[in-house]
């Protein structure tokens, strides 16, 4: 409940931020904290020094375009979640509670990278970019980015700058979260995207969350859907493909063979949702 | 600017309406600091892992959990707590709770009310279903929450 | 009567819409901050503590161990004597601190007192316990076999050990048509208030203080007077608002004595909130086995039970735990007409966090035990479950009815009840319709739940009422009320007594100097037990305001007749005199004051009632328990508003206890659970909730006539939950939770 005793740096311009990280290396950014102070009061972590981001405006823009849509990386979950973002948007209404997503931004859930984190299984579907900045500045795909469960790709002194998602203009879409309970965090989460053309399925993609040490996209699945047309026998096979993609873990939200078996009915959740769209 | 590890750093906040400047460490987290050093205890601790809601105030618009902020986030911030709204009479979300036998132990309700108050800014005319999602964040254990429902419904129709 | 049976608001709603409530936490006394170093395993040898660190960290005034605490201590924490027989249980009683060994993961090992609670938290982590690590036994199945013994003294595990019989269990058995083998099983699952707990105490002079988040300030006292041998009389104890309980916080803990150790050495005032995870491991309850065997005839007919009940202990006996293996097997036979029966029930210490008691403690436990078996007879013999319950209920003129096991019912006419109920409610309705919608391929399921429960707990409860000379009314309740409301309904009954306007009448409880004695807020007594006192104190200073009315009309006081605010010599109704003026009158003159005390003795009382739930099972197997409906016989009602909160309250912890709370003991025997993963349900996951009341209720003895309900819900709630769940999916369920994996 208390958290261990911290220093803090407030930085008003992102060269700062990442000098001063790069510098300390048990630094850690903070953003809304929604991450990072649940685990400060459970003495989880110990940072020596906490990197006060929010003042950092030229990270905290939505702008959208024709072709693709800027997140700057301070957003929250609020903001996201009202900004009409194909997938993304109805992604961000799902996550934790309305006090939570007043808070939490989408770089600080993509810099923790928590397997049930539920913003992943979209943007892995969209296709997403991370743009990192550090003393050089890149670009790299959010599938790069994910390494590993709680592993982005950032290395000492970087920070999330952009989230970059093509504009999916006639795409239906759909976010499917399990929940044991509102508020939680995921058993597993469905993202689906997909383009139709009359009764056939153009192009799709389905991102898992929950499931891995990180999201996966079900291409399998996707490959099975693509250039198909709809029916519910498709729709049924396809799902019993994303099955394939689970391996989760037994732990209080289930067992791996409920999480696998749900995993299913959730793709197919999904798919059906979006189609209706 | 830097603080040490150790070193104190100063916090200007306004709470409902008047400004106050106190020196905390970095570690202190808002709500603490709003029942200490501002002596507003209206907000209260229920949990330690940011579930229960029973610690929400506003916080420059919007709803937040302030056992999940440190107190030198809200430097410069505009922040009611419970004992702010309402003036001489009671708010109607107030009127509204204690009409409907919206609370019993009371120890949820100031964070309860608080999270009602942002909800009916940002919709002012919920559904059930709506009053239910927007109060997620915020855990019962005495009412079963359905006078608590009836009672944001009551208290939008009277701000309407 | 113009207060009794209306759903008048609340009287003091205002602090807490307000944020002007004052729980424990909130309190402006200047004092210490104490935090804990706790055990991270589950049995061990303490060699050694080291307390040097945390003494050189900043801020840290003190830290204190065993044998710091132990010269002051008369005895370890006892039982709650009251209600529990000590000769029939083993038990070591709890001291304040571990003395050389820890029996659980969490179990406090040393105080650390300093100046803030930041500080204390470092300074927590600075004290250096060594430990030996003993093998240990977190199973109540490894407990028994006594290999890993908890308390060496005890030389077993096995805590309380007692067989209830009755009847002829073996004939029963040999005349049965058919004999169905049950095992029904409660998980662990903890009361959760919305208010950890917490304790301020200030020793000072000899005399002690304390601001305690408790249920029982005089119970506390007294358990405080006798652990630490200072005298009653020098001791006070202070309930400010409590932020709920549930039965968690007649539960006097080791951290609150270690508080009040520290204050007494120090000679400071030392203060302690749990934080979240603390009061989980503060209070958990319900952790329970019943195997059994029920001899029943074809036409669903029970001649007889007989079976097993281990009752999770954790590794200490504490204040409260010795009700449920006493009173569950009592409470099993229900309303029913069971006249054989022979339950073993044993309780067993395990390296667990030790148990408590939570709202309907030991009732619950037995009515679903029962209405399990009941439903399962019902399942067996393919019987309707009403009909099954209706042959076996005691009928009205039964009724005063003894049980198998010496319990004497006082009122009730089951049958009716259980008719009016399932009709009012809408079941064989709602059963259609769930009917229906499974032929559509939902899982929809209705289930019901018949319980009869015992409350109203005696031996007494105090009240006094006193007028004031300006006819302003203050009542002193032994009640301690912390949400329910019963002070409202306390204040009608007393308006209603002496026909005054409610606004007149204040009600205080809750400390020992101001209350002369008090039993306290738990077991659904409250209305009965208190606000009988209260109005038989009220009737009692009636009688004083008449003798003072008759002295100033000079007539004699068997004339005085009183009507809505007047003193009227019934000879000629023209004299009379006002309530405001007798009561000027009564602090003048000869024999000046009102008041009365009343230490009212009660005895149990028994209400009863008929729920029903229904529930829609999800592909995921998450259930949703869509409706929920109430109809109970408690006796008089006298707000109903309130007693309806109780249900929906008591409703929405059934659903928790159902489908989603489990307190997870991990193999180290740890509490695997953070507030996170404990699903206390939000306001998502509740049903629409509808409560009756009985038209024709039956009274109990005492006064208000009224016989408790916040208990029923939670204590009949889980069974129908259960049934509903069992008839969505078709298969059989005897636990809870239930969770989703089990049902798909």
């Amino acid at each position: 409940m208390y958290p261990p005793k911290l220093g803090y740096v407030i930085a008003e311009n992102l060269e700062e931020a990442t000098d001063f990280l790069e510098k300390h290396e048990d630094a850690k950014a903070l953003a809304g904290g929604h991450s990072l102070i649940p685990m400060l009061k459970l003495r989880i972590i110990r940072p020596s020094y906490l990197v006060d981001i929010r003042r950092i405006s030229n990270l905290h823009f939505i702008s959208p375009g024709s072709d693709e849509i800027r997140i700057g990386s301070l957003s929250t979950h609020y903001e996201i979640s009202k900004a009409n973002i194909p997938l993304l948007s109805e992604t961000a209404t799902k996550i934790a509670d309305p006090q939570v997503r007043n808070m939490g931004t989408i770089g600080g859930v993509i810099s923790q990278l928590d397997p049930s984190a539920d913003y992943p299984a979209s943007l892995i579907a969209m296709d997403a970019k991370v743009k990192v900045k550090g003393k050089t500045e890149r670009t790299v795909s959010f599938k790069d980015f994910a390494k590993d469960m709680f592993t982005p790709d950032l290395n000492p002194g970087e920070l999330v700058t952009e989230i970059i998602v093509p504009a999916f203009k006639d795409y239906k879409f759909s976010y499917q979260k399990l929940e044991r309970k509102a508020g939680d965090y995921a058993i597993v989460g469905v993202a689906v995207l997909l383009k139709t053309d009359g009764e056939s399925i153009k192009d799709v993609r389905i991102g898992l969350t929950a499931v891995n040490n990180t999201a996966v996209r079900a291409t399998e699945a996707e490959n099975m859907l693509k250039d198909t047309r709809i029916s519910e026998e498709i729709i049924e096979k396809a799902s019993a493909k994303v099955m394939d993609y689970a391996n989760p873990v037994s732990d209080i939200r289930g067992s791996a063979e409920y999480k696998k078996k749900v995993t299913k009915v959730m793709a197919k959740r999904a798919i059906l949702e979006a189609l209706k769209r | 600017m830097l603080v040490r590890p150790g070193e104190k750093v100063k916090v200007k906040v306004k709470v409902n309406g008047i400004w106050y400047e106190k020196e905390v460490e970095p570690r202190k987290l808002l709500v603490h600091f709003i029942r200490e050093d501002i002596g507003l205890t209206g907000t209260k601790i229920g949990c330690d892992t940011s579930t229960c809601g029973a610690c929400t105030i506003i916080m420059n618009g919007k709803s937040v959990k302030s056992c999940t902020l440190f107190a030198f986030q809200a430097n410069g911030a505009e922040i009611t707590t419970i004992e702010g709204i309402g003036d001489s009479k009671l708010h109607p979300i107030q009127e509204a709770f204690k009409d409907n036998f919206a609370l019993q132990c009371g120890y949820c309700t100031p964070g309860m009310i608080m999270q009602t108050y942002f909800l009916l800014k940002t919709n002012p005319n919920p559904t059930e279903e709506e009053i239910k999602d927007g109060l997620h964040g915020n855990i019962c254990r005495c009412t079963g929450y359905q006078n608590i429902i009836k009672a944001v419904k009551d208290a939008a129709g009277r701000m309407r | 009567m113009k207060y009794s049976g209306r759903s008048i608001k609340r009287l003091y709603d205002d602090k807490f819409v307000t944020g002007r409530s004052s729980y424990v936490d909130d309190l402006q006394v200047s004092a210490m901050h104490a935090g804990f170093v706790r055990s991270p395993y589950a049995h061990a040898k303490i060699k050694s503590i080291d307390t040097s660190e945390a003494l050189k960290s900043p801020g840290i005034v003190a830290v204190f161990t065993y044998k710091d605490f132990s010269p002051l201590l008369k005895r370890g924490i006892g039982i709650w004597e009251t209600y529990e027989d000590p000769k029939q249980w083993k038990f070591v009683a709890r001291k304040a601190l571990a003395d050389n060994k820890v029996r659980f993961v969490g179990e406090p090992v040393a105080i650390v007192i300093g100046s803030d609670k930041y500080s204390v938290r470092d300074a927590v982590d600075k004290v250096n316990v060594d430990y030996e690590r003993l093998p240990s036994a977190v199973s109540m199945e490894d407990a028994l076999k006594d290999k890993v013994i908890i308390h060496e003294e005890l030389g077993t595990n096995v805590g309380f050990d007692s067989t209830f019989s009755g009847g002829d269990v073996e004939g029963s058995f040999k005349q049965a048509d058919k004999i169905i083998s049950v095992e029904i099983t409660n998980n662990r699952l903890i009361p959760s208030p919305m208010e950890p707990r917490g304790i301020i105490a200030s020793y000072e002079s000899g005399t002690l203080n304390v601001w305690y988040s408790t249920q029982v300030p005089h119970a506390a006292r007294s358990e405080f007077s006798k652990v630490l041998g200072i005298p009653s009389s020098k001791i006070r104890v202070i309930m400010p608002d409590v932020g709920g309980a549930f039965g968690s916080k007649v539960n006097i803990m080791p951290e609150d004595l270690s508080v009040v150790l520290s204050s007494i050495k120090l000679g400071r005032p030392v203060k302690w909130v749990a934080t979240r995870s603390e009061e989980m491991l503060a209070s958990e309850a319900r952790h329970n086995t019943f195997k059994g065997e029920v001899a029943v005839k074809s036409d669903g007919t029970v001649l007889g039970i007989k079976g097993d009940l281990l009752v999770d202990l954790g590794s200490y006996l504490t204040y409260t735990a010795p009700l449920q293996p006493a009173i569950i097997p009592l409470m099993i036979p229900s309303a029913y007409r069971i006249r054989s029966a022979s339950i073993r029930s044993r309780a067993i210490y395990t390296n667990t966090p030790p148990i408590t008691m939570y709202r309907g403690a030991s009732r619950p436990e037995a009515t679903f035990i029962i209405e399990r078996i009941m439903s399962t007879v019902a399942d067996e013999l393919k019987l309707d479950d009403v009909e099954v319950r209706e042959k076996n209920l005691v009928k009205p003129d039964e009724v005063p009815y003894t049980n198998v096991f010496g319990l004497k019912y006082d009122s009730g006419d089951y049958i009716s009840l259980l008719r009016s109920g399932v009709n009012k409610l809408g079941y064989y309705d709602m059963r259609k319709y769930a009917e229906e919608e499974r032929k559509k391929g939902r899982k929809v399921g209705v289930g019901m739940a018949f319980y009869l429960e015992i409350s109203g707990f005696g031996p007494w409860e105090y009240g006094e009422v006193r007028v004031d000379e300006n006819g302003d009314v203050i009542v002193i309740t032994g009640g301690t009320p912390h949400g329910q409301g019963t002070e409202t309904a306390i204040a009608q009954l007393v308006s209603d007594a002496l026909q005054v306007d409610i606004s007149r009448i204040r009600i205080v409880w809750g400390d020992t100097e101001i209350v002369a004695s008090s039993m306290g807020t738990y077991g659904s007594r409250t209305i009965s037990a208190a606000g009988s006192a209260a109005q038989v104190a009220a009737s009692q200073v009636l009688e004083k305001m008449k003798k003072v009315a008759a002295r100033i009309m000079k007539v004699d006081v068997e004339e005085v007749e009183y009507r809505e605010g007047e003193f009227i010599n019934k000879k000629d109704e023209r004299v009379k005199v006002s309530w405001d003026d007798v009561a000027k009158a009564g602090y003048t003159g000869t024999d000046p004051g009102i008041y009365a005390q009343v230490t009212l003795q009660g005895d149990v009382t028994f209400p009863y009632g008929v729920h029903v739930a229904l529930v829609e099972v999800d592909d995921y197997g998450i259930v949703r328990v869509k409706e929920y409906k109430a109809y109970d016989d408690i006796g008089n009602v006298i707000n109903p508003a309130l007693a309806e909160g109780q249900i929906m309250g008591g409703t929405v912890q059934a659903v928790g206890q159902a489908i989603y709370e489990e307190a997870i003991i991990n193999d180290d025997g740890g509490l695997a659970v953070t507030y996170a993963d404990y699903f206390i349900p939000t306001p998502v996951e509740v049903p629409q909730i509808t409560s009756f009341f009985a038209e024709k209720p039956h009274v109990s003895a005492y006064p208000v006539g009224s016989k408790g309900v916040g208990e029923a819900a939670l204590i009949v709630g889980p069974a129908a939950i259960v049934r509903a769940i069992e008839n969505a999916v078709n298969k059989p369920i005897n636990k809870t939770p239930v969770r989703p994996e089990d049902l798909i």
